[in-house]
């Protein structure tokens, strides 16, 4: 299943509350948590990432990872922090609101 | 926020390389994949790398900035590989840049701020008109009694203030007696222009009760004193030298006054309509007639110049005597209001004003020029557009390339515009300034422009020439590329002959042969001035001016007359004794100073007095000394010039030049026939004794007139017997004494020689402005020559661009033509039909653009007027030299891409796409 246009940055946010990642990592995490489900296009995770590096809701240094790789590591700032939150309800509301849409004219 | 700006392209890059790698290591680890395999879908997993990139790229930067970093890069490197190109876009856009500003900053300058005061539009001099007894109308100032009553009754006008002329005085320096000289001014002079001092103070009104004070110019202070920083306080004795005209300063008879220096003034300062070495406050002898001024004032903001013309005359008429004597009214207004900017810039307007057009038309045959370049650059790069666009380039893209590209140079053109306008000013200002000082700055002037010295890069001048050259540079740099967005770019690709690119081609043609009329016009303009200098420079004078030193010769006040002759007499035995010395000797106003003066009648035997007054040609009379004649070469027709023999006891004798000698005597010897001289009731009869050719006397143009010699010492003993004044006899016998001394080696260098050799005679004789004759005759011409090679120099650069234009136009018909040419010589054409197939096209075009450039140079040439020195300004002669010169360099340059025609070689030709 491919991402819905413009989720992919609150998926990033959202995986980076849980401390420092680089590219790969992030696409990984999202792969897991989604348990397959969401598959990220790897061509457009860095253009994304640079987004929200300019939007400086993360910002990126380079580390070395686990397997002894140097590899960009990016973190989530405060304001990203408060982005997080926003979107979060905000794709909440959302997502109920389609839920129940979609439910009434199921059921 | 602008983190991106720290990031690489690389740096971006060794991302994603990490990325794919970690990627590849998850794959053949969890999923067990072959390590090929894993690569393989790594990379595809991760899409297409580069279009990644790519859009890491846009949003990395703004993109255009970046576009256009990239664009100028590449602008450069394709400027490089065609240099002759660029260079000439860019010499082509300096020139007309560097031109236009340079004359628009001096003439800009000069016209609309020539004095340096506040308000200098209001200023204004209060005149007097009235007709000479020559005939003349002439003006001048009112008089200094009349100048004080205007002052108390005048409702238009404000702060008037009177200069008075100080002549004639000396003072002593280290280096000897000087000519020094000064003006007496209005108290509130200084105030009223808004002038401060440099050092100590200017003049007020506290000066009038203690006058035996001076303020000094800045030249004096500098020249004189060498920019002594202690100078105030200083006491200088100003000696009044002899003949003081009108305005005597001196009461009774003291000779010399003390005066303290209390100032100095800053170095732009200059009293309107006069240089001076000092300024006095004004003292006058009461008993004396009140003498002449200037007097300047400022018109009140809300009045006319005619309202104030109109009380001018009021208050004149009423406070002033009819005029009575020789002088009489003249015709319009008797007094008037003259603005003083107009009248220091009226003489030079027309010159300025031809000189802007030119200047004008130059930047237009620059654009035409500019223009024909980059249409014929975007002609031949079409195809290289044309394939850019057909793998993928935008338009807007190709577009900005060629902005890029344009904008570049003119960049660059605007850059060497800039140095070469400034480097035209600093040329310009050496070109009109005038080397002459003393009495001779007073009559030469020391710049043939006011206030030259102070003219700068005008920038707002600059940024319009450039805008003007960078507009050009777009449009037409732009207009191939908006063509080639609209065409079809495969059609462009294909095809060679396109209707657009005849369109173009017809541009091209009209845009040189409008070059070649601008160009003629303004060639022809600086052929008649060139003609006109040649004519002026080489107008046979009847004197020699090689080798010759003159200078001025100025007596302190206390001399008599007889003195003074006894001076002279001493020099001029002095000098000619002295080493390569060939002769020596002087006229009362010398060559090129010149004054006319006519005293009582001249009768041959064969007329009659009554005859002889109502003649219009009435011959002028000037005092000389033996010698003066064989200084300045000047051709005795017949007969001899004065000698010692000459003196006052010997019978009266004069030497007359050959117009009166023709007038009185047609084609008979003059020579030992009698002329009565009719002075107050005397007469003399007077044998002439030679004839000698006419001398231009006041400048190289002059006209001339009638003039009688007469031997300085018998003119005194004359002038004793018909009881001339000795005040008189100071002035109509020694006046101005200039001195002439031919020399057998370089003039210059025996200037100290003549020095050491007045200073022994007396050193209480001064020296005015000794310098070489032809340096003398060269400030003469300078405002001819200024204005020719101003000219000529525009002339030059018109016609040269107009050439390349040409030859432009022809070069690339001929590789256009390439293929037909080359189809023609496999048909069996001879080289010469392909060489006439190619000129005749050159010859037409030549022939229309000079044609139509005459017509407009006719019509033109009429600005010239009034500029021009023996011939008229439809000079047939210079029509045609310029014309045919013009032509040829023209079709010359048409010969090139013909004779390049010829050898085209056939198979080539129809080989070539």
């Amino acid at each position: 299943m491919a991402l819905l246009q413009g989720t992919l940055d609150l998926l990033i946010l959202r995986t980076l509350l849980f401390g420092p990642q680089h590219g790969h990592g992030i696409t990984l995490s999202i792969q897991r948590q989604s348990e397959d489900q969401l598959l990220v296009d790897h061509g457009s995770l860095y253009p994304a990432l640079q987004r929200l590096e300019d939007k400086g809701l993360i910002t990126a240094e380079w580390g070395t990872s686990d397997n002894n790789r140097k590899a960009r590591f990016y973190t989530l700032t405060k304001a990203g922090r408060k982005q997080l939150t926003a979107e979060t309800q905000q794709w909440k509301r959302l997502a109920s609101a389609i839920g129940r849409i979609l439910g009434s004219g199921e059921a | 926020m602008w983190t991106w700006r720290e990031r690489t392209d690389e740096d971006f890059a060794e991302e994603i390389q990490t990325h794919v790698a970690s990627e590849m290591k998850r794959l053949v680890e969890e999923e067990g994949l072959s390590f090929k395999d894993a690569k393989a879908q790594a990379l595809r997993s991760f899409g297409n790398i580069t279009h990644a990139q790519e859009r890491f790229y846009e949003r990395r930067t703004i993109a255009w900035v970046e576009d256009f970093r990239r664009d100028v890069t590449y602008a450069l490197r394709s400027l490089r590989r065609n240099p002759g190109f660029a260079l000439a876009t860019i010499l082509t856009l300096a020139i007309g840049i560097g031109s236009t500003t340079a004359i628009y900053s001096v003439v800009n300058a000069i016209l609309l701020q020539p004095l340096p005061f506040p308000n200098s539009d209001r200023m204004v001099r209060v005149v007097e008109n009235a007709v000479g007894g020559t005939g003349s109308v002439f003006q001048r100032g009112v008089t200094y009694a009349q100048f004080l009553e205007w002052r108390a009754h005048t409702t238009t006008l404000t702060d008037a203030a009177a200069i008075i002329p100080l002549f004639q005085r000396t003072t002593r320096t280290s280096a000897g007696t000087i000519a020094f000289s000064g003006v007496m001014v209005s108290s509130n002079m200084f105030s009223m222009l808004g002038t401060r001092a440099m050092l100590g103070r200017t003049l007020g009104p506290v000066d009038e009760s203690n006058p035996d004070v001076l303020v000094l110019s800045f030249d004096a202070w500098q020249r004189i004193f060498n920019a002594d920083k202690d100078i105030l306080g200083r006491i200088v004795e100003v000696r009044s030298a002899s003949n003081v005209p009108q305005s005597a300063w001196v009461k009774g008879v003291t000779p010399s006054r003390l005066m303290t220096v209390v100032g100095v003034l800053p170095e732009d300062f200059e009293v309107p309509t006069a240089r001076r070495n000092f300024y006095a406050p004004v003292v006058l002898d009461a008993s004396k007639a009140s003498p002449r001024v200037t007097m300047i004032a400022y018109v009140k903001d809300e009045i006319s110049f005619d309202a104030a013309t109109e009380e001018a005359t009021r208050i004149g008429t009423a406070i002033s005597p009819p005029l009575s004597g020789d002088v009489r009214p003249a015709p319009g207004a008797r007094f008037e209001v003259l603005q003083l900017k107009d009248q220091m810039i009226r003489q030079m307007r027309p010159a300025l004003r031809v000189l802007l057009a030119a200047v004008v038309v130059v930047l237009l045959v620059v654009c035409a020029n500019v223009a024909n370049l980059l249409l014929a650059r975007g002609r031949v790069r079409q195809r290289e557009v044309a394939i850019r666009l057909s793998i993928g380039a935008t338009r807007g893209r190709m577009i900005r390339q060629m902005f890029a590209e344009c904008a570049v140079l003119a960049f660059i053109g605007g850059a060497a515009g800039a140095a070469l306008g400034a480097a035209g000013v600093v040329f310009i200002k050496r070109l009109a300034t005038i080397q002459a000082e003393g009495i001779l700055r007073q009559v030469f002037g020391a710049t043939i422009l006011p206030r030259a010295n102070e003219v700068g890069v005008d920038l707002r001048v600059l940024a319009i020439a450039f805008v003007i050259a960078a507009v050009t540079c777009v449009i037409f740099s732009l207009f191939p590329a908006l063509h080639f967005s609209r065409a079809s770019h495969r059609a462009a690709m294909a095809s060679r002959n396109g209707g657009s690119e005849r369109r173009e081609g017809r541009i091209r043609t009209v845009l040189a042969v409008g070059q070649l009329v601008m160009a003629t016009v303004l060639l022809v303009g600086a052929g008649l001035l060139a003609n006109s200098f040649v004519k002026l420079s080489t107008s046979r004078q009847a004197y020699d001016p090689s080798n010759v030193l003159t200078f001025q010769l100025v007596f302190p006040d206390q001399y008599s007359v007889a003195r003074k002759i006894d001076t002279i007499g001493m020099l001029l035995t002095r000098l000619r004794a002295a080493p390569n010395v060939e002769a020596a000797g002087f006229a009362r106003h010398g060559v090129l100073i010149g004054e006319q003066l006519l005293i009582g009648n001249f009768v041959p035997a064969i007329r009659t007095l009554d005859e002889v007054r109502k003649d219009p040609q009435q011959p002028r009379v000037r005092s000389i000394s033996p010698g003066y004649m064989k200084a300045l070469r000047i051709h005795v027709v017949s007969g001899r010039e004065f000698d010692e023999t000459d003196g006052p006891s010997a019978p009266p004798a004069i030497v007359i030049n050959r117009t009166i000698a023709q007038h009185y005597f047609g084609t008979r010897d003059p020579v030992g026939q009698t002329i009565e001289w009719y002075v107050e009731k005397q007469r003399t009869p007077m044998t002439v004794i030679g004839v000698v050719e006419d001398v231009r006397n006041e400048s190289l143009n002059a006209e001339v007139y009638p003039e009688i010699f007469v031997d300085y010492r018998q003119f005194l003993s004359l002038s004793g017997k018909w009881g001339e004044t000795v005040a008189g006899q100071h002035e109509i016998i020694l006046g101005l004494l200039s001195f002439a001394v031919r020399t057998t080696n370089d003039p210059a260098s025996a200037a100290p020689l003549v020095r050491q050799v007045i200073r022994e005679v007396d050193p209480s004789v001064g020296i005015d402005s000794m310098l070489p004759m032809d340096r003398m005759v060269a400030n003469r011409l300078a405002r001819e020559r200024f204005y020719a090679v101003m000219l000529g120099t525009f002339a030059v650069i018109a016609g040269l661009l107009a050439t390349i234009g040409i030859y432009g136009v022809l070069a690339y018909a001929v590789v256009q033509r390439t293929q037909e040419i080359g189809i023609r010589m496999a048909l069996g054409a001879q080289q010469r039909e392909v060489l006439t197939l190619v000129l005749r096209k050159g010859l037409i075009l030549t022939t229309v653009g000079i044609a139509l450039g005459l017509v407009g140079a006719a019509a033109g040439t009429r600005l010239l007027e009034g500029m021009l020195f023996g011939i008229t300004p439809l000079d047939r002669m210079t029509f045609v030299v310029v014309s045919s010169i013009f032509a040829s360099v023209a079709i010359g340059a048409c010969y090139l891409p013909a004779r390049h025609a010829t050898s085209v070689n056939p198979v080539h030709a129809l080989r070539a796409d």
